[in-house]
């Protein structure tokens, strides 16, 4: 016996419908079937009488043969990538009264909370696994050092991995310590602060040596020409620090301020994926009430989603050419998108700030280079790749010379290779950026004059860079891996639902379900955006797909209740909006007024 | 099966071995044998889906899908299925390389028009020829050959090409032989005449050729980019009509192959498309990867690869 996909794909439903005994059997369904028996044995199935017996055993077998063609129909669906991805199944449910069926898909998306809240494996991850070795990139908590300064006087704890919580000023998103601390109270540096310019920068000096050797983020407390706050201190002298960005006004008198010493901790936030994502300095509330504890972070915490269905399949089909040693265009694709994973099977593992979600390559016809460019969940990447260094000092630190320093920021962490003459350069440095064309290596010391050479990989564009010379790039040819451009991104819109909905939609801009899907979308438009659209010869963001998402976004029990959008503008204009082939979206402000009707 | 067995005595009660219960048992039995019968067939069918000797033929396009492996358009079921049983075994050795793109083209060229399997060639910047003869076994290895090939030493202005240095290694010309009983595409008598004198006839033809629809080009070329090596430029795919065109048995003369003046495709000279090289070879843009090809012009008639420059219409 034969089946076509159509057959296996789409199984016949019931025809049943809860607690009614049908008058008509309506064709193509499995009661159906089961009366055309019937009617061959010469059985007066049609006028049996309605709701006896013998009309329900055939009701609830054929419920029963549904249910299993619709089994059926998910198996046959989950043996390809793309159904398997995004295909449902239609189950018929004898429970509901109403007698609807319910809609299944194959393989619930974890990238969805609504369909797989907590990341359970589905028919695509066996797909995946089996037939491709290929697993899913996982979320990851948004994680990373906050400073910590006690200036209470007293120590604090100890408390266990998870049970002092901090938060985002700005979002709300909190986060808990990773390990098991005593907030011990901070160190005062140099006594106390004899005197404060209001200048700018501020200069503080303290009364005692206050022993910081070099630029060092510190917490300042009662010093009047300043708020007090976390400043980057750069050491002028022994009892002097200038406090960098700050402008200082009023005047200062006394010896009430303080110098605190904070510690770094580790936190990470306390839900997954890249809605707790931070900049630097946002988490900078404490949830835990601890009079005179301050916490800041200094670089941004970044968490990853989990991979899409549709990611997860275009990424075992990239897997096929990266079984070729002769680098189509597979294997640059699946190399960057895998990176986050080969990255931690080396040995010291690495760790990118998120996972790569997009990636698009080209080839130069002039040079003959692949330049092959990623995105992560939060849009550009940071970091440099195959940076020509022309110059490292033989001191401590080691001051490194370039082009530019663009991508590189202070704490990034890179990879210095073939430095000749002061070899002492080359090997994995914790950074810190001094100007446009220099950067120092941390504890760092030279072994001699500089002569000629050297590269430096840095940051996550640095490690994805690597993977892809390694695991992509044939012999002979040239790659480089490199950062999508950001194109910051504004939306405004009004989303009209019945007043019944409105709660469950919600009112704050901030958290509507309409902004949580425009920022999820956003999130995973590729780079360089859509093509195809309108007859553009160039990628863009679709204004008609940002009016679907949001009308989508008022969903419940699988049904579509709002009702219109008003006054969309993306940059402030009503139309599609034009992407360069390197470029990736950026939220820059969203704001989704929600008015009930 | 069912449906005698519940009614054989001493499975049945004899209360309902009477007419009417008789007939009702065996309406269960016949929906336990339906239950049985097609729907573990069915069963068999979905496990089967994915096995490419063994899906139903509306299931290999979806195969082919998932192992990136495109069904010609006259390519026979049961030789599709070969080829996706290979799928692995192809992208593992032959993607990437003359041989694997020759390979994946013929699958598309055979049979097109009644056409039988084509004489195909591959040669580089590099001067490295490899190709197949005719109706070859394309499991043994190509011919090869390094033999002069010289394009162009002048890079056509406006070209994607600028910048480009003339001997590039990275760029590739793909061409097929048209001839005899391997003639797959018929030419417009004269460019520039015909149904539509200056584009040809866009549902039944594109530029140059009477019977090869823009759609071939274009799904050829995805399949190509797909491929290729990404840093390998398949500049051109040049369709001949003559057997001693673009062949490595002769040199860069100019008149069997270019003799480095070949960077134009075309021109229009008063109204006509007039190729700028010898006749009997016509070019489709092969997949290169080119990143402009945001004109309006290009990407109306993408499988032209031409655009206008000061009045003219020139090749990409």
């Amino acid at each position: 016996m034969s089946f076509t996909i159509s057959q296996l794909f789409v199984p016949l439903p019931s025809g049943v419908v809860a607690g009614v005994t049908p008058t008509t059997v309506a064709a193509s369904t499995w009661l159906f079937n089961e009366v055309q028996n019937g009617s061959a044995l010469n059985l007066p199935v049609t006028s049996w009488q309605s709701g006896g017996v013998a009309w329900t055993e055939l009701m609830i077998t054929a419920v029963g043969m549904a249910v299993s063609d619709a089994n059926i129909s998910m198996h046959a669906q989950a043996a390809f990538l793309d159904f398997c991805a995004t295909g449902t199944v239609v189950f018929p449910d004898p429970a509901n009264p109403s007698g609807a069926p319910i809609t299944v898909p194959v393989s619930p998306d974890p990238s969805i909370p609504a369909q797989n809240p907590n990341g359970a494996t589905t028919w695509l991850d066996v797909l995946a696994d089996s037939n491709y070795n290929v697993q899913r990139n996982l979320a990851t908590f948004a994680s990373g050092n906050l400073l910590f300064a006690n200036t209470s006087g007293s120590s604090i704890g100890t408390l266990p991995a998870g049970t002092f919580h901090t938060a985002n000023g700005f979002t709300g998103a909190t986060y808990n310590n990773s390990a098991s601390f005593t907030g011990s109270a901070s160190t005062v540096l140099g006594t106390s602060v004899s005197s404060a310019t209001a200048a700018s920068p501020v200069v503080v000096t303290t009364l005692a040596a206050h022993g910081i050797g070099s630029d060092t983020t510190l917490y300042f407390k009662g010093i009047s020409v300043l708020p007090d706050g976390f400043y980057l201190a750069h050491p002028t002298g022994a009892n002097t620090l200038s406090l960098t960005g700050t402008i200082g006004t009023g005047s200062y008198a006394g010896t009430a301020g303080r110098v605190y010493q904070p510690v770094s901790l580790g936190f990470a936030a306390d839900v997954i994926g890249p809605s707790s994502n931070a900049g630097p300095t946002q988490i900078n509330t404490l949830v835990t009430a601890s009079p005179g504890v301050f916490v800041t972070n200094l670089l941004a915490f970044s968490g990853s989603p989990y991979e899409s269905n549709i990611a997860l399949a275009s990424r075992c089909r990239a897997k096929l050419g990266s079984l070729s040693l002769n680098g189509p265009k597979g294997a640059y694709s699946y190399a960057a998108l895998t990176s986050s994973q080969l990255l931690a099977a080396q040995s010291p593992a690495k760790t990118l700030t998120s996972a790569i979600t997009r990636e698009t390559d080209s080839n130069s016809l002039a040079t003959g280079t692949v330049t092959v460019t990623v995105a992560n969940a939060s849009g550009p990447v940071p970091g440099v790749a195959q940076v020509v260094i022309t110059g490292a000092t033989n001191a401590s630190p080691i001051v490194l010379q370039m082009a530019s320093t663009a991508g590189i920021t202070t704490g990034m962490v890179g990879l210095v290779t073939g430095v000749q003459g002061n070899t002492a350069a080359n090997g994995y440095w914790t950074m810190t950026f001094v100007d446009g064309t220099h950067v120092s290596l941390n504890g760092s010391t030279g072994n001699g004059a500089y002569t000629v050479g050297g590269q430096l990989e840095a940051g996550d564009i640095g490690l994805v860079d690597s993977i892809v010379q390694a695991y992509a790039t044939p012999n002979g040819v040239t790659s480089v891996v490199q950062s999508a451009a950001a194109l910051n991104v504004t939306i405004v819109a009004t989303v009209y639902v019945p007043l019944a909905f409105l709660a469950d939609y919600g009112t704050n801009p901030a958290s509507n379900k309409g902004t949580v899907a425009l920022t999820s979308y956003i999130a995973s438009l590729p780079i360089g955006g859509v093509t195809g659209i309108d007859g553009a010869t160039n990628g863009v963001i679709p204004y008609a797909k940002l009016i679907e998402t949001l009308l989508q976004a008022g969903t419940t029990g699988g049904r579509e209740y709002s009702m219109s959008v008003a006054g969309l503008l993306i940059n402030g204009s009503g139309t599609d909006l034009s992407m360069g082939p390197t470029q990736v979206a950026v939220i820059s402000s969203l704001n989704i007024a929600v008015q009930g009707v | 099966m069912f449906k005698d067995l519940l009614t054989t005595p001493g499975v049945a009660p004899p209360w309902l071995l009477g007419a009417i219960g008789k007939l009702k048992l065996q309406l269960f039995g016949a929906t336990i044998d339906q239950l049985s019968g097609e729907l573990t067939g069915k069963s068999s069918a979905a496990a089967e889906a994915g096995m490419p000797m063994k899906a139903d033929a509306t299931a290999l396009p979806l195969i082919g899908n998932d192992r990136l492996i495109t069904q010609g358009p006259n390519e026979p079921t049961a030789t599709y299925r070969q080829r996706l049983r290979a799928a692995t075994d192809t992208w593992r050795t032959f993607s990437g390389n003359d041989w694997g793109i020759m390979i994946q083209a013929l699958s598309q060229f055979t049979g097109l028009n009644g056409a039988t399997q084509p004489r195909i060639r591959c040669v580089s910047n590099s001067w490295v020829w490899n190709w197949f003869e005719a109706g070859a076994d394309l499991t043994q290895p190509p011919w090869h050959a390094v033999k002069t090939w010289q394009w162009d030493t002048t890079i056509p202005p406006g070209s994607p090409d600028s910048g480009t240095p003339a001997q590039a290694w990275w760029r590739t010309w793909m061409s097929v032989e048209s001839v005899g009983a391997t003639a797959f595409a018929t030419q417009w008598p004269t460019l520039g005449t015909g149904g539509q004198p200056t584009l040809g006839n866009l549902t039944t033809g594109s530029l140059g050729f009477t019977n090869v629809a823009p759609a071939f080009w274009n799904s050829l070329r995805a399949i190509l980019e797909t491929f290729r090596s990404k840093q390998t430029a398949i500049r051109w795919i040049l369709i001949t009509f003559s057997q001693s065109l673009i062949n490595p048995g002769f040199g860069a003369d100019g008149s069997h192959n270019p003799a480095g003046d070949w960077g134009y495709g075309y021109k229009i000279v008063s109204g006509q498309y007039q190729a700028t090289w010898i006749t009997n070879v016509l070019p489709v843009p092969g997949a290169f990867g080119a990143q402009n090809f945001g004109s309006p012009n290009y990407q109306s008639h993408p499988e032209f690869g031409y655009r206008i420059v000061q009045g003219q219409y020139v090749a990409y």
